[in-house]
């Protein structure tokens, strides 16, 4: 619901957008780290 | 059940099981538990316990109380009128519970690295992963906004100053404090929480009294009908009340704060509960209590929305240097928040760091137990907001705090599902029972999440 109202303040909007990037980011530096991580067999 | 351990065991303890017993021994004698039993026994031994109760409790009502109390609640009251103290209450609401889940988990297992660690071990190793840095990222963002803001209230006293010299000065203090000793953090967020705590309990009696007894000139205006006779409590409609919970939430930002010192609290069995407990108490006294004493000294309609409005009833009371004091209020507010940012991601970065989910180096503590690196880094970070005071306009910063809220709403979120998680693990028998229970779960927990 929160989520929803950010949406329609102008100054909070911004938010909506950047949050996927961020964690689109995250998911990215994840997988790096996952796969330079020593593995268990 | 080892198999599902092993999936979900941190990367660090998994690496470092490796290199002791190898990866067949860990597929089939380590359990999950026992992995982080570890990380917290390592954790006791690189920090220090010195945050006293004195400093956890005023750690607690600080985080309650931030700089959109006195001066964003101007921009509220225009919007919603009297009904404000609704949103308040159904936010508050919704962080009673994600405190007393969060207490339930902190009693569980009181480490610094608190819903980072949590999600980690409940939800899921990326999910860990995301917490942390989200988590990260939402104070440095805020340590950012709040030096500006330190350097711009400055100015009232100081207008020829350049805004970047009290925000460098303010962040290379609070960096000191924080490098030298969590317990120096903890005394000077307490005596930061102290003076917020006195203005809002100063307005609360100076307003009763105005209120009850008619004194000064704003006495004879002064009525608690002052919430209805003005349009109603809804004047502008239910809507306007549901459009105001965004800032509500962002006033709220910090309460969870209290879950970073879990580490390095003395006595967190005692400690933790009884300040995660009164949180309801201080929302009902310092956010609805205040406003109702604001709108029933002053009809919300005169409430300006750029200006503060405890200047306002302090100014109409009479009292001489409203404005002053309630700058210097705010000054510390802003200080407390980038105080509370310095610390916590010092301590976030450390545990991502425990969890191979960031560089080694900030997994490191100094002579005085303090996450030294992890601290250098984000305040280095936060330096740039004293840069960008050069290059960037205003309206910059109000988009990167609305960026920071979505950390917050994604930690806050994390911390029930995360309960949630732990409930199970308790009626699977792979995890301890904790005597202080978050009330109404698992229906609360959806409750929070739905409200996102």
């Amino acid at each position: 619901m929160v989520a929803v109202f950010l949406g329609i303040d102008e100054g909070t909007r911004v938010a909506l957008y950047v949050a996927p990037v961020w964690f689109a980011i995250l998911g990215i530096s994840y997988r790096i780290i996952q796969t330079r991580a020593p593995q268990p067999a | 059940l080892s198999a599902a351990c092993h999936s979900r065991a941190p990367t660090y303890a998994r690496a470092k099981l490796n290199a002791h017993f190898g990866p067949e021994e860990i597929m089939s004698n380590v359990d999950m538990n026992r992995l982080l039993d570890q990380e917290q026994a390592h954790e006791e031994k690189d920090l220090h316990r010195g945050l006293k109760e004195r400093h956890v409790q005023l750690i607690a009502i600080g985080g309650a109380i931030g700089v959109g109390l006195f001066l964003g609640s101007g921009r509220a009251i225009s919007r919603a009128g009297p009904g404000l103290m609704l949103s308040y209450a159904v936010g508050g609401l919704v962080i009673f519970f994600i405190m007393r889940a969060l207490g339930e988990l902190l009693l569980h297992r009181p480490v610094a690295g608190s819903f980072a660690t949590f999600a980690e071990e409940y939800v899921g190793p990326w999910f860990g992963f995301a917490t942390g840095w989200s988590y990260w990222f939402m104070w440095v963002v805020t340590g950012m906004a709040e030096i500006t803001a330190a350097g711009v209230y400055f100015h009232y006293w100081f207008p020829d100053l350049p805004q970047w010299i009290p925000a460098l000065g303010a962040l290379a203090i609070l960096y000191g404090v924080n490098l030298i000793a969590v317990g120096l953090f903890g005394e000077l967020e307490f005596w930061f929480a102290l003076v917020k705590v006195v203005a809002i309990v100063a307005l609360l009696v100076i307003g009763l009294v105005v209120i009850i007894f008619g004194v000064s000139e704003l006495g004879h205006t002064a009525s608690f009908s002052n919430l209805w006779s003005h349009g109603g409590f809804f004047p502008t409609g239910v809507l306007g009340v549901v459009l105001t919970l965004q800032i509500v939430m962002f006033a709220y930002q910090g309460v969870e704060l209290l879950g970073v010192t879990a580490g390095e609290a003395q006595n967190p069995d005692k400690t933790l509960p009884k300040a995660t407990n009164s949180v309801i108490y201080r929302i009902l006294v310092f956010y609805i209590g205040a406003l109702l004493v604001i709108m029933s000294l002053v009809p919300w309609n005169e409430v300006n929305p750029g200006e503060s409005p405890i200047v306002l009833v302090f100014d109409r009371i009479g009292i001489p240097y409203a404005a002053g004091i309630i700058n210097f209020v705010v000054i510390t507010a802003a200080a407390s928040s980038c105080n509370s940012g310095v610390f916590s991601t010092g301590r976030m970065l450390y545990t991502l760091a425990q969890f191979g989910q960031a560089p080694r180096a900030f997994g490191k503590v100094n002579a005085r137990h303090v996450p030294a690196m992890g601290i250098s880094f984000s305040a280095a970070i936060m330096l740039l907001g004293v840069v960008l005071n050069y290059f960037v306009p205003e309206r910059v910063f109000v988009y990167v705090t609305s960026v920071a809220l979505v950390g917050s709403l994604w930690t806050w979120a994390l911390i029930v599902i995360s309960h949630l998680g732990y409930r199970r693990a308790v009626a699977a028998g792979e995890a301890q029972p904790v005597a202080y229970r978050m009330p109404g779960s698992p229906y609360t927990n959806w409750f929070v999440v739905a409200s996102w």
